[in-house]
C-alpha cells in the first residue's frame, strides 16, 4: 500500500522514507520511527497499518546518514557487530533534522503524531520534548530512560513498556511516570519488542493489540 | 524452610530482570535475614555477630551481601561501555538499547568502599548458592 520516497532535511541531506496514504478520509499525519533495523518489513507494515486507520504516515530512514539504505529483516546476533560498528557514526544531533523532515511530510495529512519502537520509542520522547510541531506522541519501550527522563514533553504523550523487558528495568519506568505525572505511561505483560510480529519470540499479540488500540485512540483524540 | 524458598524464588526473579536493582536488593535483604534465621536454628554459639562473621569468612560473596545490607557498599544501576568486539555476546535487548545510548548498556553493580565496581548478580548468586548449600 505504501511507497518508498525521498525526504530532504533542512540541511539538504536527502534520506529515504516510506510513506502510506489513506484511501479514504484523512484523519491526520503520523510519523513512525524505526527500531534499530531500519525501514524493514515490519516497520513498513506498521506504516501501512496507520494509513489503513486514516493517517498519512511517514517513516524516515534514520540510519541513512550512517549507511545509506540500511535495513535488515535479520534480527539475529550475527548482525550485532555490523550494526554496532555502523552506529558508532550515528549522531543524535542530526537525527532531529531527519525526523523534522518526516513531520513536515506527514503534516500534509493535518495534525501530526509521532510513534516509534525501541530506538523510535526513545526518539518519540525526545522529539515530544522539542515540540517539533507535533500534536501527540505515543512511544514504545524506549530504552535508556535515565538519558531522557529529565526532558519534559511539550505535547501530550503516552508510553508503552513491557513489564518483563530485560533491557529497561521497571523501576526506571516507574521513575519516568513519577517524574512526568501528566504522561500516560502503561505497562504490559511483555518483553522488549512485544509489538514486533516478525519476532515470534518477542511478540505478544494481546499486549500489542491493547497498546496499539491506545495509540490509535490517543491520536484520534489529539489529531482530530 | 520457607525463607529459603522465598530467597530462591526472588533470586530467580532478579535474574529475569537483570537491570532491576530493586529486585536484587530484595535478594540481598532476604539473604541477610536468612543468616539471622540460621543463627536461631543452631546452638553452637549465642553470639549472632560472631555467627554472621563466621559465615562471611567462609563466603566472600556473602560478606559483600552483608555489606550491602548494612549500607557499607551500595548497589547502583549504571551505564557501562561495550566494546564493539563484545556486541555478539549481548542479549538482543541490551544490544538494541546500547546502540542509541552511546554504546553503553546498563548493569547493576556494587560500588565498593574504594569506589571500584563489581557486577552484582554474580556476587548475589554466589551468596545465595552458598546459603542454599549449607
Amino acid at each position: 500500500m505504501g511507497e518508498r520516497i525521498k525526504l530532504t532535511a533542512s540541511d539538504g541531506f536527502s534520506l529515504n522514507a516510506y510513506r502510506a496514504v489513506p484511501e479514504g478520509k484523512v484523519r491526520g499525519g503520523v510519523v513512525v520511527i524505526q527500531e534499530v533495523w531500519g525501514l524493514n518489513r515490519w516497520i513498513r507494515e506498521v506504516v501501512d497499518r496507520f494509513a489503513r486507520h486514516g493517517y498519512l504516515t511517514v517513516a524516515p530512514a534514520m540510519f541513512d546518514r550512517v549507511e545509506y539504505g540500511y535495513e535488515s529483516d535479520n534480527y539475529g546476533p550475527d548482525q550485532f557487530a555490523i550494526i554496532g560498528e555502523l552506529m558508532k557514526k550515528f549522531s543524535h544531533d542530526t537525527a532531529p533534522l531527519d525526523i523534522d523532515a518526516a513531520i513536515k511530510a506527514a503534516a500534509e495529512g493535518g495534525k501530526v503524531g509521532i510513534t516509534g519502537y525501541c530506538f523510535g520509542g526513545r526518539n518519540t520522547w525526545v522529539t515530544a520534548a522539542r515540540g517539533a510541531g507535533l500534536s501527540a506522541a505515543s512511544g514504545y519501550y524506549g530504552g535508556g530512560v535515565p538519558n531522557y527522563i529529565d526532558l519534559a514533553p511539550k505535547v501530550p504523550i503516552e508510553m508503552h513498556f513491557g513489564d518483563k523487558d530485560t533491557g529497561i528495568p521497571l523501576e526506571q519506568v516507574e521513575a519516568l511516570k513519577a517524574k512526568h505525572p501528566t504522561a500516560d505511561i502503561y505497562t504490559y505483560d511483555g518483553v522488549h519488542g512485544f509489538c514486533n510480529s516478525d519476532r515470534p519470540d518477542h511478540f505478544n499479540e494481546a499486549a500489542c493489540k491493547k497498546a496499539s488500540a491506545r495509540t490509535l485512540e490517543f491520536f484520534h483524540k489529539h489529531l482530530a | 524452610m520457607r525463607h529459603l524458598d522465598y530467597l530462591v524464588e526472588h533470586w530467580e526473579a532478579a535474574q529475569a530482570a537483570p537491570l532491576s536493582g530493586k529486585k536484587l536488593m530484595l535478594c540481598v535483604m532476604l539473604a541477610d535475614a536468612y543468616a539471622d534465621r540460621l543463627f536461631g536454628a543452631q546452638e553452637a554459639t549465642d553470639d549472632i555477630l560472631a555467627f554472621r562473621a563466621g559465615l562471611a569468612a567462609r563466603s566472600e560473596a556473602l560478606a559483600l551481601v552483608f555489606g550491602l545490607a548494612r549500607g557499607e557498599v551500595k548497589l547502583v544501576t549504571e551505564a557501562v561501555e561495550v566494546p564493539i568486539a563484545e556486541y555478539g555476546t549481548l542479549r538482543v535487548e541490551d544490544f538494541m538499547v546500547s546502540l542509541y545510548n552511546h554504546h553503553t548498556v546498563q548493569r547493576v553493580r556494587i560500588v565498593l568502599t574504594d569506589e571500584s565496581r563489581v557486577l552484582a548478580h554474580p556476587v548475589v548468586g554466589e551468596a545465595v548458592g552458598f546459603l542454599r548449600d549449607l
